[in-house]
């Protein structure tokens, strides 16, 4: 539960060695690399770029596998047959073949879709009434079939000089079907025109005869024949399939590898007439990446103090155990933590389950909300599945406490009897409850705020940060005085008992907010950086009473936020009520539809908001007061072969 | 009874439609294809084109019928948009429609000047029959400057060609035609304000940028040759940066002087291929900007209509660019392409 140990590592040797140290590396799966530092070497680079070999033959198989249908994924390579000087030959034959099996069906389908066309354009003509053959028969007239966009069709009448006659059969928003006559001697003029007017000719087929309704019926045939051709293409495009898949998978996956390899070139720094590389790898894999290039003749490799180079910022990866490590997605959604911070997965994890638990307690809820967590894991790997598992299992523990199944409010009474209760723990509609359910509610926040202000504490200590852990209003600064007005004001409440007092106050109230308003001056007169008020004492202070006023505003509302907890319990127990009433209402038959609805809906609706108001609660209550979230994600060098 | 807010209802409709332009990927997709058909084919799939397209042939659509059509789905959205406004769309309206109008009096005036007047029928956009003032198939018929004025008798055009010459200058006559459509846009942006405002003085001012360029670099015309094409507007650069501009000796001067005034971070997002490009590049990023912060029904409404003008531009400059089987490569900076 904590954030993985870096160490530094660094491999030298000489230029022709890159590209098997760079597989190697690959290989690993833990290797961070940093980029050179461009700096130092600026135009020095050349050298060791060069174009990448595999990237044609790698865009042309992933380009011939699209075509043919084939989803890319990794398939070990090992096992293929084809020696490496055969890949391009292998790669282009399977193009040829994929391309002309793709070109002969996109052929097909263009031809089908023409017929296709041309038979609902010949619907708009069945109202011609005359049989096409009399109509291509005139002796001094030409007969043009088609249509004309309305936008042009209103052209017309510009052209009612010219020679010609437009008799529209069918017509609708865009388009008007008909046919032009034209004498021969100005057949040449006119078809232009009506080109000009982008007048789409309905080219009937040679065999086309009689009437329309007998040039449907040719049409359907070439129709159904093109299907036919379309189908064979398939079968064959099957066959492809299953005899080159799998080499094509492989191959696709050794390439990628390399291509990979080799596009990491770019991390590469040259030193005298060979390369550096410099990365991180975790502590523990340490001894198994340096142990890879051991045998590699002129090649060194060794590790380093992750803070060696101050330049580096390490990478993050969070390191969990099986129970947190869902919650992680809710860290990483805000921003990883510092190498050398707080990995606060721990804390999202108790947090986010107990308080999801608190405000939507119900045994039987809880339980179909980590059976469908469970469901979204199982079918979809959802990582936020997992997380869905623990908050039911955490509901229905409060579930249990509040004596909640599905809203039925007291089927829980015999167990509780059976354990000596005389009803069930906490009634949370009674009246009496709801002042404790809130006031409980704001205890629960009151707790969490002091917890998130030590975490702070701790992270500036570790950090050496004076500022952070003493002064800030986070700071123990800060946590005096809300632990010192939180104690006196439940000690009045609770006990009667009074802690307000001169020296009190002075020693928790006063020094606290004036170590809060005095930070910047006080941290500049500790580390002795020139001017105590830079900006002048006026400008300081105006703005530094402001922002007292702010986190004085913000202690009241943090904690205030947390009503929502014990809002949301009563929310709850009230909607489940309000189903009760509504299966009381419709009767005997219909109440089980109703229950079921109900729950559903207030699973669905309750479930969503309290998750995330749980998380703004830690967001924006928790996270604020310790977490930077600025730490820089472990990325190890993998081959992608799911990317293209 | 819940009130519905006329403006709200088009900013919503507006981003509504706004979703559905094309984004890179489409692009991308669109560059890689070999012929007009198989972009129709695209677009007709595409949720923004799909009802434009649908009854197309897509085997045998032409290229200019495919340009036409983009043409008029892009008036038919701003109607749309337009007929959803009870008030203040309806200038908004008026101007878009009096800028169509001037391009069919350019466009008239350009042809009868290279005595090709023959080919007008054929970009008449019949779609704007039924908005406008002008007889489109009058205007098809002319063949000289009188047969014109003659059918521009009766609207607001007719004064701007009586410039005493047989044969007016074509660029003054554009020239004034501009003015006075900006005299219009900016009364009405000026009345207006915020967004609005903006958006149309920095079309102004841009265009203002082009023209500088355009009449002292390429056709060494003098400085007060230059102002008398000037639009009197100005948005990001002060008085004393357009006088600069105005005086800048070389392109790099030009250019320099740019990147150094208010145009300081556009130029960083866009730098300077040329004064069009720059142009266009600009208009988009603000429009964008418009359409995704603003709650100015107006400034979105134009800003909107602009962004539709440059996708419509990009699609034609792609089919054209197929057509004549230009590498992709080089198709690829000619269009404004989304962040």
């Amino acid at each position: 539960m904590s954030i993985e140990r870096m160490s530094l590592v660094g491999l030298t040797g000489p230029a022709g060695m890159l590209d098997e140290v760079l597989v190697r590396c690959l290989s690993s799966g833990c290797f961070h690399p940093e980029a050179p530092p461009v700096s130092e070497h600026k135009g020095k680079h050349h050298q060791l770029y060069a174009e990448n070999p595999y990237a044609q033959d790698l865009r042309t198989l992933t380009d011939a596998a699209h075509r043919a249908g084939i989803t890319l994924g990794y398939a070990d390579p090992d096992k293929l047959s084809i020696p490496q000087e055969e890949y391009s030959a292998f790669i282009r034959r399977i193009w040829e073949q994929v391309t002309g099996l793709s070109e002969k069906k996109r052929a097909a389908a263009e031809r089908r879709m023409i017929h296709q066309q041309a038979m609902r354009q010949v619907e708009h003509l069945s109202g011609l009434g005359l049989s096409f053959d009399q109509l291509f028969a005139m002796k001094y007239i030409e007969v043009r079939l088609g249509r004309l966009p309305a936008d042009s069709y209103a052209k017309l009448t510009y052209y009612e000089d010219k020679c010609f006659f437009f008799q529209p059969v069918d017509h609708d928003k865009e388009y008007y079907w008909g046919l032009y006559l034209v004498p021969r001697a100005y057949c040449e003029e006119i078809d232009e025109i009506f080109q000009s007017l982008f007048f789409e000719r309905i080219q009937l087929p040679e065999y086309v005869k009689g009437t329309p309704q007998e040039a449907l019926a040719m049409l359907r045939q070439d129709i159904s024949a093109e299907d036919e051709t379309i189908a064979a293409l398939d079968r064959e495009n099957k066959a492809f399939l299953k005899e080159h898949t799998g080499t094509v998978l492989m191959l696709y996956s050794r390439l990628k590898f390399l291509n990979d390899a080799f596009e990491c070139r770019k991390y590469a720094g040259e030193m005298g007439d060979g390369f550096a590389l410099t990365g991180f790898v975790p502590k523990k894999e340490e001894k198994r990446f340096l142990q890879l290039f051991a045998e590699l003749e002129g090649v060194e490799a060794d590790a380093k103090p992750v803070d060696s180079d101050p330049r580096l910022v390490p990478p993050v990866r969070l390191k969990n155990n099986r129970v947190i490590r869902p919650y992680e997605m809710f860290v990483t959604m805000y921003g990883l933590p510092a190498y050398n911070g707080i990995d606060p997965t721990p804390v999202v994890a108790i947090l986010y389950t107990i308080l999801f638990g608190v405000m939507f307690g119900d045994l039987g809820q809880g339980l179909v909300i980590s059976l469908v967590g469970w469901l979204m894991w199982k079918a979809k790997k959802m990582m936020l599945g997992r997380v869905l598992i623990r908050c039911g299992i955490s509901s229905a523990v409060f579930g249990c406490v509040y004596g909640s199944v599905f809203g039925l409010e007291h089927l829980l009474d015999p167990m509780f009897h059976a354990m000596g209760f005389a009803e069930k723990p906490i009634e949370v509609m009674h009246p009496d409850t709801t002042n404790m359910v809130l006031i409980t509610a704001i205890g629960i926040g009151v707790a969490i705020i002091l917890l998130s202000m030590i975490l702070n504490i701790a992270l500036g200590i570790k950090q050496k940060d004076l500022g952070r852990w003493l002064l800030s209003h986070n700071g123990l600064a800060g946590l005096v005085f809300y632990g010192y007005v939180v104690a006196a004001a439940s000690l009045m409440l609770v006990g009667g008992v009074n802690i307000i007092t001169l020296p009190c106050i002075l020693g928790f109230v006063v020094l606290p907010i004036l170590l809060i308003f005095l930070k910047e001056p006080l941290l500049r007169l500790i580390e002795r950086k020139g001017k105590l008020f830079e900006g002048g004492f006026g400008g300081f202070f105006v703005e530094s009473f402001f922002e007292m006023f702010e986190v004085l505003l913000s202690y009241i509302t943090n904690t205030m936020s947390f009503l929502r907890v014990g809002g949301f319990i009563l929310s709850h127990a009230g909607m489940m009520a309000v189903v009760m009433t509504l299966m009381d209402m419709v009767g005997a038959s219909a109440s089980p539809v109703v229950m079921v609805i109900g729950n559903l809906f207030v699973m669905g609706l309750e479930g969503l908001i309290v998750g995330i108001q749980v998380l703004r609660l830690q967001f924006y209550e928790v996270f604020s007061r310790f977490y930077d979230g600025d730490g820089k994600p472990y990325e190890p060098l993998v081959p992608a072969y799911d990317a293209e | 009874m819940a009130i519905i807010n006329s403006s709200g209802a088009i900013l919503a409709k507006a981003r509504a439609m706004y979703g559905k332009r094309l984004t890179l990927q489409d692009y991308n997709s669109l560059l890689r294809m070999q012929s007009i058909s198989e972009v129709a084919s695209f677009l007709k799939g595409h949720p923004g084109y799909g009802d434009v397209m649908e009854e197309v042939n897509e085997a045998l659509i032409h290229r200019g019928q495919l340009e036409n059509l983009l043409r008029k789905a892009l008036f038919e959205k701003y109607y749309r948009l337009s007929s959803f406004s009870f008030s203040s769309g309806d200038s908004i309206y008026q101007l878009m429609v009096s800028r169509y109008e001037i391009r069919q009096v350019m466009a008239c005036i350009r042809l009868l000047g290279a005595g090709r007047m023959e080919e007008y029928i054929t970009s008449v956009p019949p779609y704007l029959q039924g908005h406008t003032s002008l007889d489109l198939m009058q205007i098809a018929k002319v063949r000289s400057m009188d047969d014109l004025r003659q059918a521009l008798a009766g609207t607001p055009y007719l004064a701007y060609l009586n410039t005493g010459a047989d044969v007016p200058d074509y660029t003054m006559v554009e020239t004034r035609l501009r003015e006075a459509y900006y005299a219009r846009l900016t009364k009405h942006a000026g009345k207006h304000g915020g967004k609005l405002k903006e958006l149309v003085y920095t079309q102004a001012e841009l265009f203002n940028i082009t023209t500088i360029y355009r009449m002292k670099f390429l056709f060494r015309m003098e400085r007060v040759t230059i102002l008398s094409y000037l639009l009197p507007y100005r948005s990001k650069l002060s008085p004393a940066a357009f006088k600069k501009l105005l005086w800048a000796e070389r392109e790099e001067d030009f250019i320099h002087l740019l990147k150094h005034s208010g145009y300081r971070r556009l130029m960083e997002d866009t730098g300077f291929s040329s004064p069009e490009d720059f142009t266009r590049r600009c208009e988009e990023q603000l429009c964008r900007r418009i359409v995704h912060f603003s709650s100015d029904t107006e400034a979105v409404l134009l800003a909107f209509l602009q962004l539709s003008e440059i996708e419509a531009d990009n699609l034609t400059a792609i089919i054209e660019g197929i057509r004549y089987e230009i590498p992709a490569e080089q198709i690829r900076p000619l269009l404004i392409l989304p962040q």
